[in-house]
């Protein structure tokens, strides 16, 4: 039985609220956001485990996105204004009181637990806070701002050894996704974090001892396993303590931004949605597991973004969406750039209204910007995690490949979390140590056009025994091997130009009336098991046609799908103009921010399917306030 | 088996947001009118930006808004109600964090169709019944544009929405006949206006309070789990309709809840929890009063930890104080909700729908207490025998101003609480609208023949001996009902018949019916005040439906006058179900090796 990842249901939410437009404003859209993917934690509803696998959000907005990877134990969506600058930095310490509490409950749980007749051999704790302030606009109105701080802790536990333990998957089982978490004291209290942790470890280790008897029974009952790599990594313990930063941002500056930005889309009745998102956020980890780990880091990420959307007279929902992320505040675009954002916005949105619908398609076309870090992401990103080629309900598209062609000549891809900038831009998907405590590592996936090794976590698969620092999960989750930043380099790039003639000519010797270019998309998704077609979609949100005279026409209406290997197969070229991409993923260790750096490809053959769409048409009344508003009709509203 | 995945999801998103957006504004229905400011002039409040945007927009929406071929709205509702809410959690001394929720929420009722038959009262999935209404956040900020754009938006979708609902409720009615009563009764037009509260909220103050009450459980080995959970929450709701009614009513309210749970040697999982409700944090109980009542249950908790079971038990139980009014609310009056059977567009869907058939519906006449019983509603009471009642509201959330409604006269059943949506002519609405749903405001059982405390227990213990039993049974404080309708004893006491009383770990209920309150034998002439939340479950007509509200989804507050209530005969039984194994280790606090 194959069902998709919660993140598809909810990437599905997503696209809905959007084509429901009809006046559902962000905040609803937001709560719902947040209230369906707090079902599977609190309504006890279970999304299966299996192997579809979600791409990155695009169409998120930075703070969704963030607020929804919090995953708040309360949808709360508005604001604190208690004070109107954030806390003042801490010192660094040498000394951690969350890390001493973790440690002291650690050495005494596994002195406690290793005296019961099944001990673990493994325990590790991962506590996650979030300091952060937000604010939201919509049309040049302040939705909600807020200051919040949560810490929430993760427990690991491990019985029987590294070669065979609880973790193992168990076959033809429906396995669900458990999100599992509990909250923390945010006061730094020896006493009272201790106690919270005791009675999680306590669960887990009866959880533990269950699923062992479980995955004893699958191991004798089965056949033998295709691939009979241990279920645990055996890593070097890591001790590193880092700063822990304040946050320094004042709310009302950022309340104030998040009006200006979305205050142009208020002149135009024919825009029915425009959010500005803001959120800075602090992300400190404490680590300690039984092997001597002891971490402590931190990251301050700022995101911006803005959506919005109109509705074209056939009901089509016609979303775009912007987004800035940045270590610092000052990374992020000014005030200046940003209104020329919203303008272009503004305009893209006038002309998606009336732009032709496309008809399912198959030609040749150019993936640009987004688009191209959208579609590397998800057919080649996914198939790259190392723990998909052990799965075996998992498709396993690249786990023979090793050493073969899987790209053009000149086509590289590298993931590296320890790349925090790219060509002046910061990339969301860097860290220092994932979510294992193993230190994140450059690793070359493709080189040269090669297929040459996999994203790997603590979970070896023949081959590769040992993690790169790719274990990744959101709270509450296992950690599986995740991507980080990914970056597509092509050695002899052609220019924009060049790629553009050479689409042209690919036209013509198809003989096919005109090219597709994507520029932008807003998500997309891809399903990696074997019971399912094993495909990719891409969902665009600015496409053109390409005519033989280079003519450029904006179309709309349709998903870019496929199937990995073919498409893959079919890249040609690639351009010198590489574009970041900073992106939330889900899939099923949860949400993690992840980035892409790559060019505008050539794909001599793709296939576009039609977007689904909304059946509501467009508002009967004309806008309330006046200001001239093309209407259906060609009527001019007051 | 995607699609069926993603669709499934998808309504029940929808109805955890609507839920928990019912469950905050129905919690603002309670009316604090006793503690709003003085008047102020009508104009005023009347002309504010948001109600003046509402105004207009409803104005415009009934001159012009209708589809070509299509009917026009016959009624509007625009209902926004403006939240204010900081809370904060604390567990074993330390605090968890302190949060702030401001929002502002629109619902959107629009009605097509007529007012005997409309696009409201039909079941189109077995995840919806079509509330003929639609819920987004507004903006925290008085632009008047922007409101008009959001309602006007919203206004457009849920008339669309309307138009679609009552085609096919039509359509389902070309083969289907349907109970002949009205889908929405009529109300004369009001106006309530008061203004909008704004007590000063000190967060820091609610985090220190949060943070020493939970440090209790440091003296407390035997408790395994605990929290406690401080909350002030403010609330105003603005309301028009396009029948000329309009109400602002403000709501505060201010609770600190403490949780607290074990597990016994032998596994037995066992909780209690305390709560404080007041208007506003200053009217709380004192910190001391607060610390010592966790003291108190912290010792329950522990005693109960030792205690034995009681295997099975038949014969007289005595529920006591707010034992009584627990007992009242989830037993009773849960029954008296006026529903109704929706008209279904499958007819597989059939007994869903017959499962939101009140279960009193026929009954109103027939005897439901014993006859020395008067029951009543009454929203607009502050106060019994100088105990505050907190259920109360000036107007409800149809716009109907509140009134006293008698539910059982002389035990006799006389009525059941409605809305305009589940009155049954040629009855109007009882006014009891709260969020989504008619609900109880301030229940108030009298008699005339109460009994002093001595001869209540006395007589107790005369049907103790009379039915020849060991030991009878007291009940101080109740959980929830389980699965298997089951009601969980928190407290309870063996009372033995030289009057020593002996604490039992905990039991089940079972076999609660309709007919189960006419058993009561005496009542006490001494009553309790008692507000407690309304969960979703505890509607006998949610059970089938709880997917939408989730099980904790507390609708509103509820408060109940009640004397203590003896039963000449109840059954208790052992809780049944797997025991799970103690932890392994010891709490880390008084593990002292």
């Amino acid at each position: 039985m194959q069902e998709p990842h919660q993140e598809l249901t909810w990437r599905e939410c997503n696209a809905r609220a959007v084509r429901d437009q009809s006046g559902l404003g962000a905040w609803a859209h937001q709560a719902l956001a947040v209230a369906q993917r707090r079902l599977p934690a609190d309504w006890g509803i279970h999304h299966d485990d299996e192997n579809a696998v979600c791409g990155v959000c695009g169409t998120l907005p930075a703070h969704e996105a963030s607020a929804i990877s919090r995953m708040r134990a309360i949808a709360q969506f508005a604001l604190a204004l208690f004070v109107g600058l954030a806390s003042a930095p801490h010192h660094a310490a040498e000394r951690s009181v969350v890390l001493d509490a973790l440690q002291a409950e650690l050495k005494r749980s596994m002195r406690v637990l290793g005296e019961q007749p099944v001990p673990p051999y493994y325990l590790g704790y991962e506590v996650i806070q979030y300091d952060d302030v937000s604010a939201d606009g919509s049309f040049g109105t302040l939705v909600a701002s807020r200051r919040d701080r949560d810490r929430y802790l993760d427990v690991n536990l491990r019985v029987g050894s590294h070669a065979l333990d609880n973790t193992r998957a168990i076959r033809d089982d429906n396995g669900s996704v458990r999100r599992d978490y509990s909250r923390l004291p945010v006061e730094d209290d020896v006493a009272a974090i201790r106690a919270e942790i005791w009675l999680e470890t306590d669960e887990h280790y009866k959880n533990a001892l269950e699923r062992f008897t479980k995955v004893k029974a699958d191991v004798n009952v089965k056949v033998e396993a295709e691939d009979t790599s241990a279920d645990f990594s055996r890593e070097k313990p890591v001790k590193h303590i880092g700063e822990t930063p304040g946050l320094a941002v004042y709310l009302a500056d950022w309340e104030a931004k998040v009006r200006r930005y979305t205050a142009p889309f208020a002149e135009h009745g024919d825009i029915y949605r425009a959010d500005a998102s803001f959120s800075a956020e602090i992300e400190t980890r404490w680590l300690a597991n039984s092997e001597g780990t002891r971490v402590r880091t931190s990251e301050t990420r700022y995101r911006l973004s803005i959506n919005a959307s109109t509705k074209a007279d056939d009901g089509m929902a016609l979303p775009l969406h912007e987004s800035f992320t940045a270590f610092s505040e000052a990374g992020l675009p000014s005030d200046e750039e940003m209104l020329g954002t919203v303008a272009r916005m503004i305009a893209n949105l006038k002309a998606l209204r009336t732009a032709p619908v496309v008809e399912p398609y198959t030609g040749p076309a150019i993936l640009a910007g987004r688009a191209s870090g959208v579609f590397f992401h998800e057919i080649l990103g996914h198939r790259v995690e190392g723990h998909r080629q052990k799965r075996v309900d998992e498709g396993q598209t690249f786990k023979k490949k090793i050493g073969e062609r899987i790209l053009p000549e000149g086509f590289s891809v590298v993931f590296d979390p320890t790349l925090r900038t790219f060509a002046g831009t910061d990339l969301a998907g860097a860290y220092r140590f994932d979510n294992q405590g193993v230190p994140g590592q450059r690793v070359a996936v493709v080189e040269d056009g090669v297929f040459r090794r996999f994203l790997m976590s603590r979970t070896p698969i023949e081959r590769f025994p040992n993690s790169n620092g790719h274990g990744r999960k959101q709270r509450g989750y296992a950690p599986v091997s995740r991507q980080s930043n990914m970056i597509v380099k092509v050695a002899n790039p052609l220019s924009r130009t060049a790629l553009k003639r050479k689409l042209l000519e690919m036209v013509a010797a198809a003989g096919k009336p005109f090219g597709l270019l994507f520029e932008d998309i807003q998500g997309g998704f891809t399903t990696t098991g074997r019971y399912s077609p094993n495909a990719f979609n891409v969902n665009p949100i600015l496409v053109y046609r390409i005519h033989p005279d280079g003519r450029e026409e904006l179309v709309r209406g349709v998903d870019l799908i496929g199937t990995p290997l073919a498409t893959l197969s079919r890249v040609v070229a690639g351009d010198d103009q590489l574009a970041v991409f900073n992106g939330i993923c889900g899939a099923e260790s949860g949400d993690v921010a992840v980035a892409t750096a790559s060019p505008a490809v050539l794909v001599s053959q793709i296939e576009v399917q039609k977007k689904a769409k909304s059946q509501d048409r467009v508002p009967i009344l004309p806008p309330p306030f006046a200001q001239p508003v093309r209407r259906p009709d060609g009527e001019t509203g007051k | 088996m995607k699609p069926v995945h993603r669709l499934l999801a998808w309504p029940l998103a929808l109805c955890c947001a609507a839920a928990s957006l019912n469950a905050e504004i129905s919690a603002g229905a309670k009316s604090s009118f006793e503690t709003a400011g003085p008047a102020p002039s009508t104009e005023k409040l009347h002309d504010g930006v948001l109600m003046r945007a509402m105004r207009d927009e409803l104005r415009r929406t009934m001159r012009r808004l209708r589809m070509e071929q299509m009917e026009s709205p016959y009624f509007v509702s625009y209902r926004v109600a403006e939240h204010d809410e900081t809370w904060t959690m604390a567990s074993f001394g330390a605090s968890e964090g302190v949060w702030r929720n401001r929002q502002r929420t629109l619902s959107v009722e629009v009605r097509v169709g007529s007012a005997n038959l409309d696009n409201s009262n039909f079941m189109s999935s077995p995840y919806s019944t079509s509330p003929a209404q639609r819920t987004i956040s507004l903006p925290l900020d008085d632009n008047y544009e922007e409101l008009r754009r959001q309602l006007w938006l919203t206004t457009d979708s849920a008339y669309k929405r309307a138009l679609e609902t009552l085609a096919k409720k039509r359509a389902a009615l070309e083969n289907r006949s349907r109970e002949e009563v009205a889908d929405f009764a009529p109300a004369q037009p009001a106006k309530v206006l008061a203004e909008p509260l704004t007590p000063a909220v000190d967060p820091a103050a609610i985090q220190e309070t949060a943070r020493r009450l939970s440090a209790v459980f440091r003296d407390a080995p035997d408790v395994h789990r605990s929290g406690v959970d401080a909350r002030v929450l403010t609330e105003c709701v603005y309301y028009v309709n396009s029948e000329g009614t309009s109400f602002i009513r403000p709501f505060a309210k201010a609770s600190v809840e403490s949780t607290a749970s074990t597990q016994s040697q032998d596994g037995d999982r066992l909780q209690d929890a305390e709560v404080f409700r007041a208007a506003t944090w200053d009217e709380l109980p004192s910190f001391e009063t607060m610390a010592e009542r966790l003291n108190d249950m912290a010792a329950a908790l522990s005693a109960r930890h030792a205690a034995e079971f009681v295997e099975r038990y038949n014969g007289p139980i005595l529920f006591e104080g707010v034992g009584a009014a627990e007992m009242l609310l989830q037993g009773f009056v849960n029954r008296l909700l006026g529903g109704r059977i929706p008209v279904v567009s499958e007819s597989n869907m059939q007994y869903l729908a017959t499962g939101l058939r009140a279960p009193f519906a026929d009954r109103i006449g027939a005897r439901v207490l014993p006859r020395f019983l008067h029951l009543r509603d009454d929203p607009t009471l502050g106060a019994v025998a100088g105990n505050p009642l907190r259920g109360g509201y000036s107007i409800d959330d149809d716009g109907v101003p509140a009134a006293p409604t008698s539910l059982v006269e002389d035990g006799r059943l006389k009525a059941l609480l409605t809305t305009r949506s589940t009155a049954s002519e040629p009855l109007p609405s009882t006014g009891n609208r709260r969020g989504a749903i008619a609900l109880p405001s301030n229940i108030v059982l009298s008699t005339d023949v109460g009994l002093s405390k001595d001869e209540l227990r006395a007589e107790f213990l005369r049907l103790v001996a009379e039915r020849g039993n060991e030991f009878g049974i007291v009940v101080r404080r109740l959980g929830a009902f389980n699965q298997m309708d089951e009601l969980l004893l928190v407290r309870a006491y063996k009372v033995f018949p030289d009057g020593r009383e002996e604490v039992i770990r905990k039991a089940d209920m079972v076999g609660l019916g309709h007919t189960t309150f006419k058993e009561i034998v005496a009542v006490s002439e001494h009553t309790t005040e008692h507000t407690m939340g309304f969960y979703a479950l505890d509607a006998w007509f949610l059970k089938n439906l709880s997917v939408f509200y989730g099980r904790r989804a507390a609708i509103a507050p509820v408060s109940v006058s009640t004397p203590d209530l003896l039963f000449e005969e109840l059954t208790l039984r052992k809780p049944v179900g797997n025991v799970p194994r103690p932890p392994v280790a010891e709490h880390p606090f008084f593990d002292k090796p």
